[in-house]
């Protein structure tokens, strides 16, 4: 009874990508990155071609608009250009380009609210748009269409206020698929840290959605 | 079946759980817990709706093939004007070894012994010089020319302090005795200072032959101009305080001994000095002594 409970709360999150192990992501990446560091732009573009969905999502996600993102990938990919050199072959590359890519959102969005230039959140607009080819096929009425898609953008407020080390941590772990130990390494803490904040934020977004759900929508 | 944990210290796990980010030990007992409590189920339940829900809503739009294009053209545009720049380095300027060697770390390892080293020699030039400076300052006493007085002329010629030609005589010896001391210690600076002060003190023409450290032209000079007029200070080693006084200042190599000699014209007939070269740290304390 138990390990059936367990079962039906823990795999109603979304699905996840699959994850490959650390020694298949270094295997994959080792040649490119030798050949990258020796001066081979192919070899650089190439990386770039193989990493650029996961860093423009990650952005993405923690910026909230597609502008701040494209600025943050392009930010992200001079660093590891310019500190690939420094980069330790067997290390986890992928662990180490989440790291420059939290760093880089993290001073982009220091940034922005320095300068009152932040962005607005324009992932509505597509929610919209599929929440409306749902309706278009029949699967849902206009107004459960718009209150979802009210409901989904003050989630994504919701996540946006919380502090920078929960809301990177909640990102990398439940929405990009990294294990603990995983987040904790591309962030450069302790995994009992990286617990600690992805609990904080589960638990402050589980208030948030409970506001929003239970009040119709509302927060 | 008996609750192995309460409702609060399931719910502050609850986070934890529906992700399966428990050790195996606490999420057994958590689903234990959840077997029997019926809302610690309906928390847990929210839990993982408001996760399904925020993955829903970040749930990345799709990016065409020309926004990616559009990233990978603006970082290589980028890199190739570096690259061009021969200023910036760049990994694909320089080879894994280069890269290395003139790694950040490397760099900044290499600029702090670069200090190190010119502190040492700094440091090394410095105990040199101090160590030469009783040398010196004796090869300085030995090329006065002032006598080496008998005990009465030690009492009866001050004017020996100013004049060159009459430092001249006996002045070999004097200086030598001078010099002797400073000499014998030389390698120790500040007895060697000490020796030379002491000698200031007790003799005239000791003194006097101190004054051989003021270059030729400048007492020459004094004592033309009389008393009156004032005397030219010579900038390493003389100060004029007054018409009347010739005075002599030699720093000696430890910065805080300076040697103060003030001595009247010659014209004047004193038995003693006008100071005593005790003044060491004031060169403004200087005493019009005896002019007659």
């Amino acid at each position: 009874m138990a390990a059936e409970i367990a079962h039906i709360f823990m795999t109603g999150a979304q699905e996840l990508p699959p994850r490959t192990s650390e020694r298949e992501h270094a295997d994959r990446f080792a040649p490119l990155i030798s050949r990258a560091r020796a001066g081979d732009a192919h070899a650089f573009e190439s990386l770039m071609i193989e990493t650029e969905q996961r860093v423009v999502a990650v952005a993405w996600r923690l910026l909230g608009n597609r502008e701040d993102a494209r600025d943050a990938a392009q930010e992200t990919y001079l660093r590891v250009y310019k500190y690939l050199a420094r980069f330790r072959e067997g290390e986890d590359f992928q662990a180490w380009l989440y790291r420059i890519t939290v760093n880089v959102c993290r001073d982009l969005a220091r940034k922005r609210r320095a300068t009152g230039d932040e962005q607005l959140d324009d992932a509505e607009p597509e929610h919209e748009r599929a929440a409306f080819e749902n309706l278009r096929h029949g699967d849902a009425d206009a107004e459960s269409v718009t209150l979802r898609t009210q409901q989904l953008a003050l989630v994504r407020r919701a996540l946006a206020t919380l502090p920078e080390r929960e809301r990177a941590a909640l990102v990398l772990r439940d929405l990009e698929g990294l294990s603990t130990e995983e987040v904790a390494h591309a962030l450069g803490s302790r995994p009992v840290t990286v617990r600690s904040q992805v609990s904080s934020a589960r638990a402050k977004i589980k208030i948030y959605c409970d506001r929003l759900l239970r009040k119709g929508g509302t927060a | 079946m008996k609750r192995q944990l309460n409702c609060q210290r399931a719910c502050e796990m609850l986070p934890l759980y529906v992700a399966g980010d428990l050790e195996e030990t606490r999420t057994r007992e958590v689903g234990a817990h959840l077997a029997a409590c019926a809302e610690c189920r309906r928390l847990a339940a929210e839990f993982s709706e408001s996760r399904s829900l925020l993955a829903e809503a970040c749930a990345t739009p799709e990016f065409s093939a020309e926004f990616y294009a559009g990233i990978r053209s603006a970082v290589l545009d980028r890199v190739g004007r570096d690259r061009t720049t021969p200023s910036t380095p760049s990994a694909f300027n320089a080879s894994p070894f280069i890269a290395s060697l003139f790694g950040r770390r490397l760099a900044y390892a290499a600029s702090f012994a670069v200090a190190l080293i010119a502190l040492a020699l700094a440091l090394q030039h410095a105990r040199h010089n101090a160590q030469h400076a009783p040398t010196q300052l004796a090869q300085a006493t030995r090329d006065a020319h002032a006598p080496t007085p008998t005990p009465n002329q030690k009492r009866d010629a001050p004017s020996s302090l100013l004049p060159d030609d009459a430092a001249q005589e006996g002045s070999t010896q004097e200086s030598a005795n001078v010099a002797i001391t400073p000499r014998k210690r030389a390698t120790r600076r500040d007895t060697a200072t000490r020796q030379v002060e002491e000698r200031a003190m007790k003799d005239a023409p000791t003194a006097a032959s101190l004054v051989a450290t003021v270059p030729r032209a400048t007492v020459n000079s004094a004592r033309d101009a009389g008393a009156s007029s004032g005397v030219e200070p010579a900038r390493a080693a003389v100060s004029q305080s007054a018409p009347e006084v010739a005075r002599i200042e030699i720093q000696t190599s430890d910065p805080n001994i300076r040697i103060i000699w003030l001595a009247p014209p010659p014209s004047q007939k004193t038995g003693e000095p006008e100071t005593s070269p005790n003044n060491r740290e004031n060169p403004h304390n200087h005493e019009n002594g005896d002019r007659k």
